[in-house]
């Protein structure tokens, strides 16, 4: 029965992170990369933003959904966010490239 | 080898006022996280740790602190020194070792199936010498965070540096889990085990530690701090330590 209960408790965990990560940090689709561009962010910087956000940001804390603040709300979390964690000026740029890319296709 | 008092005072003063930015606000105290200081990052933290013996083996108490500084060499590998390990004992501040750390992060605990780093460690004392190896691994579940550490260690001890006539050996696991009840309040539990061989041949009585564990951040400071009781009975091993590091942002 413990077997059971660890197995389940597993796949709740797997479940629940994998929906975490997707809503804190969504893939780049075609949608996303074409409003990125029109607002002069490359493909590359939205990759790069996604990746700074699941990497240097899950280091202190779980993501949020993206959908839980607007994009002057990320602005501003992030520009606390970035002195507090010592974010160089371009990652910040391309952290904020890419949950505002996100935020406005949502 | 006993400091003095103002000698301890500068140091932990350089410690406190010395603090920078640290990317990773620690979720535990006795087990290492897989992610490490974004290349030319600097983190400096402090440890202290008090653990108690009971009336078996006669009472004590002792006060042990560590002041650590980290560089990310690059963005997978973060070297680190102990600057200095030392404990207050009979009201003397003595002080323990100096230790260097490299951790190797291989994969990444969100990105990846699952997060691993190696962890490796030299300290030289003026009455030890210790090597560690460590493989540590982590998986982050959105809000949750599972960490496994396992090394062993070889010490070298003696009355006096150089003349290291006393060997030993250990096994060691670790565990944690950690919920975020919010980003500034993180609450979970630590496990810790310990296998002691002397001369690296018999081993001892198995060890074990349990309790739990707090994290608190605030705007440009955090602390975190874990309770571990013993489960086992290994009376000249401390029934009880608890462990805080403190880290602050400027």
């Amino acid at each position: 029965m413990f077997k059971v209960y660890l197995t389940l408790a597993g796949l709740g965990f797997l479940v629940g992170g994998c929906a975490s990560f997707r809503e804190g940090a969504p893939e780049i689709s075609p949608a996303m990369t074409k409003l990125g561009q029109a607002s002069g962010d490359s493909f590359e910087k939205l990759v790069t933003g996604r990746r700074l956000l699941a990497t240097r940001c899950t280091t202190c804390h779980a993501l949020e959904p993206v959908s839980k603040y607007t994009v002057e709300e990320w602005g501003g979390i992030v520009e606390d966010m970035a002195d507090r964690s010592g974010l160089k000026e371009e990652e910040e740029n391309a952290i904020q490239a890419y949950l505002t890319t996100v935020r406005k296709t949502l | 080898m006993k400091l003095q008092k103002t000698t301890c005072t500068i140091l932990l003063g350089i410690s406190l006022l010395g603090e920078v930015a640290s990317a990773g606000d620690r979720r535990f105290t006795y087990v290492y996280e897989t992610t490490t200081a974004a290349k030319g990052e600097i983190e400096v933290e402090n440890f202290a740790t008090w653990k108690t013996r009971g009336e078996g083996s006669g009472r004590s108490n002792e006060f042990d602190f560590r002041h650590e500084l980290e560089y990310g060499v690059t963005d997978r590998l973060q070297a680190g020194i102990y600057v200095a390990d030392w404990k207050v004992a009979d009201g003397q501040a003595i002080y323990k070792d100096t230790a260097f750390e490299l951790i190797y992060n291989m994969t990444n605990p969100v990105t990846d199936l699952l997060g691993s780093a190696l962890y490796g460690e030299v300290k030289l004392g003026d009455q030890l010498f210790k090597l560690e190896g460590k493989l540590l691994l982590q998986k982050n579940f959105g809000p949750i965070v599972l960490a496994y550490n396992a090394g062993i260690e070889a010490e070298w001890e003696g009355d006096r540096f150089g003349d290291f006539n006393e060997r030993s050996g250990e096994f060691m696991e670790s565990f944690g889990v950690s919920y975020q009840f919010s980003p500034y309040f993180l609450l979970g539990g630590e496990f810790l085990h310990e296998l002691g061989f002397d001369e690296w041949q018999e081993a001892g009585d198995p060890v074990i530690y349990a309790g739990p564990n707090a994290s608190f951040r605030f705007d440009r400071f955090y602390v975190t701090t874990t309770a571990m009781m013993q489960v086992t009975a290994v009376t000249d091993e401390a029934d009880f330590q608890w462990r805080a590091i403190f880290g602050m942002h400027f």
